[in-house]
């Protein structure tokens, strides 16, 4: 039986390549049961203004195959956004529901 | 035999990254388990040859040597490589892509983030 791997992403797209890097590899492991997380400052990487030529198509790949990429609403509240001001392919989850996607994984891939 | 795997994004001579990467796939040889690495981003220059050596400092390039002589199997991503034109590693490691990090943790008991 396949594992359940949640990619959680942290850092921030700018600055950084690791939303690009971590969104690369839930493609690449997404033949397991996978799931996306981002928190803290990863979480601009989904905002409808940012440049996300590095990681569109890997997010496009995401929805076609029923991924899901979660957004922590805690995160989201601390910057001052919402759910509004992300893509449409984002799921904001509660911190509890971050937590507990993160707690049933067997494995977490932290980017 | 339980598998351990690191998923290593550090270059060298940064951080201690490196070194706790080292040391913990070193415990885990001692203690009898298979050990994996794949080097991601800047970790792929851990492998490269002909890292000076400095007294006082870990020399990686030789320690990741004695890993891959001690049975660790290391990974480097190739894309990673091109766009740092890293082009000589030590001998041992092989090019990978990211499904290897897929199979790496479906083959693994547990798998460690170092970055």
């Amino acid at each position: 039986m396949s594992k359940n791997i949640v990619v959680i992403l942290k850092k921030a797209p700018h600055g950084s390549l690791y939303p690009a890097e971590g969104l690369r590899v839930a493609v690449a492991v997404s033949a397991s049961e996978t799931k996306v997380v981002s928190i803290e400052d990863s979480v601009y990487a989904f905002l409808k203004d940012t440049d996300m030529t590095l990681y569109k198509h890997h997010l496009d790949f995401l929805k076609e195959t029923e991924i899901p990429v979660f957004v922590d609403k805690d995160s989201l509240d601390k910057r001052g956004l919402s759910g509004d001001d992300l893509v449409d392919t984002i799921t904001v989850k509660k911190r509890s529901e971050i937590l507990s996607t993160i707690a049933e994984a067997d494995a977490t891939l932290t980017f | 035999m339980p598998t351990i795997s690191f998923l290593f994004f550090s270059g060298p001579y940064q951080s201690e990254s490196p070194e706790t990467t080292v040391e913990l796939a070193r415990a885990a040889l001692q203690k009898g388990m298979k050990v994996k690495i794949f080097c991601y981003m800047d970790a792929v220059n851990c492998v490269k040859v002909g890292q000076k050596k400095v007294p006082g400092v870990m020399n990686i390039e030789e320690q990741f040597r004695e890993l891959i002589a001690e049975g660790a199997e290391v990974r480097l991503c190739t894309l990673c490589m091109l766009v740092r034109g890293t082009k000589t590693f030590v001998e041992g490691a092989r090019r990978a892509g990211t499904p290897d990090i897929a199979d790496m943790v479906e083959e693994s008991d547990r798998v460690l983030v170092i970055s």
